[in-house]
């Protein structure tokens, strides 16, 4: 990813230390659970939701966060250490890997990574959210998505002012789930990144990884603890990877399940017009992130179970496992709820529901955790809900909004397509056959992963049915269910799904299967180059379009014309001509300035400095014009809500706001009335940028004084 | 040996001693013959009359039950589509006759092939001869309608009453005969079903812009209906007027096309005395729609009759064979995702040459099966087996010429003028038969190879249209017609059918290996699917070979559909009977208790995966009617608007509205031209100035105009001299508009003078100029140019 992310920015400023030091922190947070539980293996075969592989990964997330937290107070980061430290582990464990895996399977899974990868590229940079070429983009036309750069103002607030805000108009509390901006800034501090950066290289470099990792981790743990519960000693079985009729190689089906989940079967205008989203994992942050953390959570929740957590309804619990039970897991669910609410709301329904199964309610301390978690969430609801999102009933909304009403009868279906199979394997795994079968079996309790599936495909799909949730938002509860019965499947792909047979082209049986799954796999295929050539296509015409006029007309449009506009003086030329190139640049130096001194400065900008309100260019983009300063300067603005008559967005935190009544007067502009607003904001200082023609930047610098 | 037998048939095909029994008349110049009647033995026909004696006749036994339901639902679907034709123009000129009279020529094609071959069969349940088969008696009332629409043209007569009096008596026949032999539940269900279904090929045909029971209204209001019916009647126009098939807007140069439907469409328009363009909006779906599926399923019975009797379940009754049937037509996906894999169910209904050619085509098919389970069939088989001398009767004999020299020659040159692809395809399954079978070392056989290879290849050129062929193009149907992203399913799912009969005859016959299959194919104990393969691959290659204009690479590889469906529906008795045998076998099935808890998993599981596609199903049967219904009550209103407002089926509203659309004058003043006599028509040709806006700029608002020259022709029926599009139109190359020179001038004041008229005309072959063109306040008049000889 961070060599795609380079090579995409051949011609144009493109030093390769951000990216370096990208991949690195990726290495950190991918490297160290595993180096760590290797470490733990060499003293101890034992095994338990501490030393548990998803458990370290989380904790590897909450110890880079709390360290890029530390940084600004302490002024000195560890990250180059820790760089060197994973960078070597990489190194030491891939060797390993290699020598144990021979050179044929390391090529392969070498050369399977590098493709899959050039698909999760072309998903996170095919899209105007995303690109590595996003700053060029803003500076060439302004037409990027307002999403990146409302969240880079969110992530920048929390960074400068430790405050969830817009900053359009100083820095009131959003309630929304503002945990992946905040982290993004701790991991920022860390790195040395500035929030526009991370958004464009780094998240995509290290969390899509965490994204399948987390998935594949997931998967992993629950391997042993459902399908291999026959082993008589979990906590053995888990240490020491054993067991005669287990194989824990990941094998082709492993992989196809993987890619087929992932990339789709279905040609992409197919599975968009069924409401089943391949990009959107990948653009939304929060899901991205919010997802591989819920799975690694509830993973650690099947280790706890499964290495001697039961104990707990036979009252000799271990004090370890009463802190998993009264602070791991409830400290678990409410951080889902800053990550992403759905992960939250689903987490906790998911967790009562299984506690209530196990009958763990009966066991007054469990049940006493159980009320506490849910109060906390009821608490924690409010804080991370935009209230502007609270939109009240509106049946069907998600089908009526994203569905084509041809398509409606089949969004069930495909929609919970990896659930349906998922069930269907384990029912026929299990042996049911009739209903009274299915309930006998819920009833010994032998089925209860294929009731939480069941229950979060259900609770997951109901509030986009329900409930009006914007912008197709209702995707990131129906979605979760994809994730979690896929991570099952992949989890006993060894005992649920057959071994893929030897081919006989004699067999006419397998001939037509080969028939009727070539063109799935066609369309996999397909899929899998679609959004990568996008890519390529989108970060051609942003360089055509800085080439100069004379030499477009003999370039053609597309991929192939590629390698005819890298030439670096050509694009920093047409850079320079851009009309944004002054004032973006301009204020992305103002976020070189301290943080103490941003953390008391606002900034104004007058309504009459059209090269700013103008900078982005999409329809109805006049909304977000107010982000540009929080997100390049990491500042935020005072009166800087959108002109009147500008259409406003209800999201994004704008409501906050009061909206502009009328046009703004010279009286507005006063330092007097800028400062009483500023001096009421918590600010001292007012920074009011004027443009002039070419865009350059004047600082004019108003301090404020509370009169005594 | 080859020679002798040659010598043999060309004696027998000898016509002197025939000519020397007929008496010749002389009529004016020419000699008439009159063949010698015998005198009429009215007693004989008397006791042949005797109500005693036709009492067993007029009887339908179990072996005519599923033809009787074939007719009953045919004969049902043309009531309702009449009855819907005729609902949707109430208000508007509505007259019943035209209506009551398709329904019953349609019945005379559905029901009357019945009764006369229940009548050839007398006591005997299986057909001696395929001649006297049901779908070769279809094929023969198919003919005898176009006979009797030239006749009516010849005298001006309404024949319709002669054809739809005996058709709606022997479809009242059968529907009593059926109805008494009926369960009162399964009858109900089958007719709803017929209703249902019918409602939604009327959405079909009448939803797009190509035919509609408002077609001339719409017309008339701003011109917004579909280009190829003017392409096609003024192809059968020309045909009428002048005995050339040309499109006749500069001349009447030949055009090559397959215009045999146009011609047999126009026919049968004579029958009711209406014009062809009318006659496609109410004649075609009212007689042809029932046909199309009475053919498939007729097929489907032909086929039945060889399979062991034990398979068989009463059609009526079916459900399974009704549920593949709508799901074959209507589709178990979204309309938008059928023509996104090129499955165009609109095409096949608009296409009036392909919905007649296919039913023709599966009737040559059946009456082949009808041929091949007849002794006739045997008596060729077993001609020239070794150390075995055979004499087959003669009447066995005549039955064999009959069907291989003069049948399938016959109708391979009318598929040919019907719709090329339906040819070319028939070729190749006779070949493919007599090759797979055998047969072509039979003299017999192989000289009727020879004749169908040199028909087809003298049709060809006749009916190919030039520039319909985009010349090599590898997977260009594919590539073009199947919606982005989705090209890959396109051999799956466009040939769904084929692989699922392919995929039942295997399970069927246990054949699992290449080993079994190599054996199977060997013994021939599989023909039925490799016919159904090479319809399947011989309709599909055209269009992954080579670029065919405007998709009509359909019109190749949909021919598969239902050549499988008849296939599928002749197999779904005895693979639903295997299946529960094998279930039986496995006592797979538990001794239900009958409470919740007994329900099945995989019941629930096919219920939920089966769910999504059968409200699919009842959504598309929904969703072409519903475009109809209110494409006509829009239409209604506008017109009702010109007319001063007020209710949308008030006839004085309507009427003063249609005066006052854009077109009206210009549309009756070209139908007036076309109620001229013949003779007078036949010596003219029709004028329209460039000045004339209102018809040149007719189809300007959509960017249509090089089509506007066809409309004069067809509505009008007269050819048209300098009547090609404006100057500065792009003038497309199809529609053998490349017959004629486009324009590279601006029409000039010199160019409508009487002398440059006429000299046009007289260059053409006309003596007459009609020129039409507008008045000071632009209403079109007629005038007369003679030009002389």
């Amino acid at each position: 990813m961070a060599a795609i992310y380079w090579l995409a920015r051949t011609g144009f400023d493109n030093s390769p230390w951000p990216v370096v030091r990208a991949a690195a922190l990726a290495l950190i947070l991918i490297d160290t659970p595993y180096l760590i539980r290797m470490l733990i293996r060499k003293r101890t075969l034992e095994y338990g939701w501490v030393t548990s592989y998803s458990f370290l990964w989380l904790m590897t997330i909450a110890f880079t966060v709390g360290a890029g937290w530390l940084v600004p107070k302490i002024g000195f980061t560890p990250f180059i250490p820790l760089a060197g430290v994973a960078t070597v582990a990489f190194l030491v464990l891939l060797i390993d890997w290699a020598r144990h895996s021979g050179w044929k399977a390391t090529v392969a899974m070498f050369v399977a990574a590098s493709l899959f990868s050039t698909w999760t590229a072309g998903v996170v940079w095919g899209r105007i959210y995303k690109s590595p070429l996003f700053l060029e983009m803003m500076i060439l036309d302004g037409k990027v998505h307002h999403d990146g750069v409302s969240l880079a103002a969110v992530a920048n607030m929390l960074r400068t002012y430790h405050v969830p805000s817009p900053g359009l108009d100083g820095i009131p509390y959003m309630a929304y789930h503002w945990g992946t901006p905040w982290m993004f800034a701790q991991w920022s501090n860390l790195a040395g990144f500035n929030l526009t950066e991370f958004y464009q290289l780094v998240f995509p470099v290290t969390m899509i990884p965490l994204f399948f990792g987390g998935i594949i981790a997931f998967a992993l743990e629950a391997r042993y603890a459902i399908f291999q519960r026959r082993m008589a000693d979990m906590s053995v079985a888990y240490s020491a990877g054993h067991g005669a009729e287990f194989d824990p190689r990941l094998g082709p089906s492993f992989w196809l399940v993987f890619l087929a989940a992932t990339i789709g079967l279905m040609p992409i205008t197919g599975m968009d017009a069924l409401g089943v989203w391949t990009s959107n994992l990948m653009i939304s942050e929060s899901y991205t992130v919010a997802t591989p953390v819920a799975l690694l959570l509830l993973s650690t929740t099947i280790v706890f179970w499964q290495c001697g957590g039961d104990e707990i309804l036979k009252g000799s619990g271990r004090p370890k496992d009463y802190l998993f039970v009264a602070i791991v897991l409830p400290a678990g669910i409410v951080a889902l709820g800053y990550l992403k609410i759905s992960l939250m709301i689903l987490g906790l329904l998911g967790a009562l529901y299984v506690a209530a199964r196990l009958g763990a309610f009966r066991k007054w301390p469990v049940a006493l955790v159980g009320v506490i978690t849910t109060l906390l969430v009821v608490l924690t609801y409010p804080r991370v809900s935009l209230a502007a999102h609270r939109e009240g009933i509106v049946p069907l909304d998600f089908l009526k909004g994203f569905v084509p009403l041809d398509w409606w009868p089949y969004f069930f279906l495909f929609q919970f397509f990896w659930s349906l199979v998922y069930v269907v394997l384990r029912l026929r795994q299990e042996g049911a056959r009739t209903l009274g079968d299915f309930v006998t079996l819920a009833k010994a309790g032998r089925i209860l992963d294929v009731e939480l599936v069941i229950l979060v495909a259900l609770v997951g799909v109901a509030p986009g049915l329900v409930l009006h949730i914007d912008g197709g938002s209702a995707f990131y509860f129906s979605d979760v269910q994809r994730w979690l019965s896929v991570g099952l499947l992949l989890a006993g792909v060894g005992t649920l799904i057959p071994r893929l047979p030897r081919w006989r082209w004699s067999d006419l049986r397998m001939v037509a299967v080969a028939f009727v799954a070539l063109p799935f796999a066609i369309s996999m295929a397909r899929n899998s180059f679609h959004w990568t050539s996008r890519m390529l296509r989108a970060n051609s015409a942003t360089r055509l379009a800085l080439y100069p006029v004379a030499d477009r007309a003999a370039i053609p449009e597309g991929i192939r014309a590629l390698r005819q506009l890298g030439d670096p003086v050509k694009l920093a030329t047409g850079l320079a001509n851009a009309p944004n190139n002054n004032p973006v640049r301009g204020l992305l130096g103002l976020g070189e300035l301290s943080p103490e001194s941003k953390r008391t400065t606002a900034v104004f900008v007058p309504q009459s400095e059209d090269r700013y309100w103008t900078i982005l260019t999409r329809p109805n983009s006049c909304a977000f014009s107010g982000f540009v300063v929080p997100a390049l300067a990491g500042m935020s603005m005072i009166d800087g809500m959108p002109p009147v008559g500008c259409t406003l967005s209800p999201y994004y935190g704008i409501s906050l706001y009061p909206k502009r009544t009328r046009p703004q007067t010279p009286e507005d502009e006063t330092p007097g009335t800028l400062c009483r607003r500023a001096l009421s904001l918590g600010f001292k200082r007012v920074l009011t940028l004027r443009f002039d023609e070419s865009g350059k930047i004047d600082k004019q610098p108003t301090e404020c004084l509370r009169k005594k | 040996m080859l020679a002798e037998k040659v010598r043999q048939v060309a004696a027998r095909l000898d016509p002197r001693p025939l000519l020397r029994r007929v008496e010749w008349r002389r009529v004016g110049k020419r000699l008439d013959p009159r063949p010698i009647v015998r005198r009429v033995d009215w007693s004989k026909l008397r006791t042949s009359l005797d109500p005693r004696r036709l009492r067993p006749y007029f009887s339908l036994g179990d072996d005519l039950d599923d033809r009787a339901t074939v007719v009953v639902g045919g004969c049902i679907a043309s009531m309702v589509l009449g009855a819907l034709y005729w609902a949707s123009r109430i208000g508007f000129d509505n007259p019943v006759t035209p209506v009551l009279e398709v329904v019953g020529m349609s019945m005379f094609i559905l029901a009357t092939p019945l009764w006369l071959m229940r009548f050839s069969q007398g006591s005997r349940v299986v057909v001696a001869h395929w001649s006297a088969s049901q779908p070769a008696l279809m094929l023969l009332c198919i003919a005898l309608m176009a006979m009797f629409g030239m006749l009516a043209h010849a005298t001006s007569v309404a024949l319709a009453p002669w054809l739809a009096i005996p058709g709606g008596v022997f479809a009242l026949l059968t529907i009593v005969f059926w109805l008494r032999r009926a369960r009162v539940i399964s009858t109900f269900l089958y007719l709803l079903g017929s209703v249902w279904f019918t409602v939604w090929t009327a959405g079909v045909v009448w939803g797009s812009r190509y035919k509609m029971p408002l077609y001339w209204e719409t017309f008339m209001l701003r011109g917004d209906v579909h280009h190829d019916p003017f392409y096609m009647t003024s192809m059968s126009s020309m045909l009428e007027t002048y005995g050339v098939a040309s499109i006749g807007i500069d001349g009447i140069p030949v055009a090559h096309y397959h215009y045999g439907a146009a011609w047999l469409f126009t026919k049968w328009a004579h029958l009711i005395g209406t014009d062809a363009l009318s006659f496609y909006s109410l004649g075609y779906p009212v007689i042809v729609i029932p046909a199309f599926f009475a053919a498939i399923v007729l097929l489907a019975i032909e086929i039945r009759g060889v399979l062991p009797p034990e398979s068989e379940r009463a059609l009526r009754s079916d459900y399974r064979v009704w549920l593949v049937l709508v799901a074959a037509t209507i589709g178990l996906i979204p309309t938008d995702a059928l023509d996104g894999l090129a499955i165009w169910n609109a095409n096949v209904f608009i296409s009036e040459s392909y919905l007649i050619a296919v039913p023709v085509f599966m009737l040559v098919v059946g009456a082949g099966i009808a041929f091949w389970k007849s002794d006739a069939y045997r008596a060729v088989a077993a001609e020239g087996s070794e150390g075995v001398e055979v004499q087959p009767a003669r009447t066995q004999q005549t039955a064999a010429m009959s069907f291989l020299l003069a049948f399938l020659p016959l109708m391979l040159l009318l598929l040919g003028f019907l719709k090329l692809s339906l040819m070319l395809l028939c070729l190749s399954l006779i070949l493919y038969i007599a090759f797979r079978l055998g047969l072509w070392r039979r003299w017999s056989v192989g000289l009727s190879l020879a004749l169908c290879v040199i028909v087809s290849a003298l049709t060809y050129p006749v009916v190919a249209v030039a520039a319909q062929n985009g010349g090599i193009s590898p997977f260009n149907f594919m590539r073009y017609d199947v919606a982005e992203g989705w090209q890959q399913f396109f051999p799956l799912l466009n040939l769904i059918w084929t692989w699922v009969y392919i995929a039942g005859r295997f399970w069927e016959d246990r054949i699992t290996t290449a080993r079994e299959l190599g054996l199977a194919i060997r013994s021939a104990a599989i023909l039925d699917v490799e016919l159904v393969f090479l319809v399947a691959l011989v309709g599909f290659l055209p269009g992954e070979l080579v670029s065919i204009h405007g998709g009509s690479a359909v019109y190749f590889s949909d021919v598969q559909r239902w050549f499988a469906l008849a296939f599928i529906i002749s197999r779904v008795g005895t693979w639903a009977r295997k299946w529960r045998a094998i279930r039986h076998s496995q006592a797979l099935r538990a001794q239900p208790s009958g409470g919740w808890r007994d329900v099945r998993l995989s019941t629930i599981l096919r219920v939920f995966v089966a769910a999504p596609f059968v409200i699919t199903l009842l959504l598309n049967s929904i969703n072409w009617p519903k475009r109809v219904v209110r494409a006509n009550i829009a239409l209604r209103t506008e017109i009702a608007t010109k007319g001063g407002g007020g209710l949308i089926t008030d006839p004085r509203v309507l009427k003063r509205g249609v005066a006052r659309t854009t077109y009206y004058p210009l549309v009756t003043a070209l139908r007036d031209i076309a109620s001229l006599p013949l003779e007078e028509r036949r010596a003219s040709a029709l004028f329209i100035p460039q000045t004339y806006r209102d018809y040149w700029g007719m189809f300007d608002s959509d960017e249509r105009c090089t089509y506007v020259s066809l409309v004069a022709p067809s509505v009008s029926t007269v050819a048209m001299i300098d009547g090609m599009p404006a100057y500065g139109c792009k003038v497309t190359e199809q529609y053998n508009m490349s017959s004629y020179t486009p324009r590279r001038r601006p029409q000039v004041a010199a160019d409508i003078t009487s002398d440059a008229l006429c000299r046009k005309a007289r260059a053409a072959g006309f003596s007459e100029v009609l020129v039409l063109a507008p008045d000071k306040i632009g209403v079109p008049r007629r005038s007369r140019i003679a030009c002389g000889s």
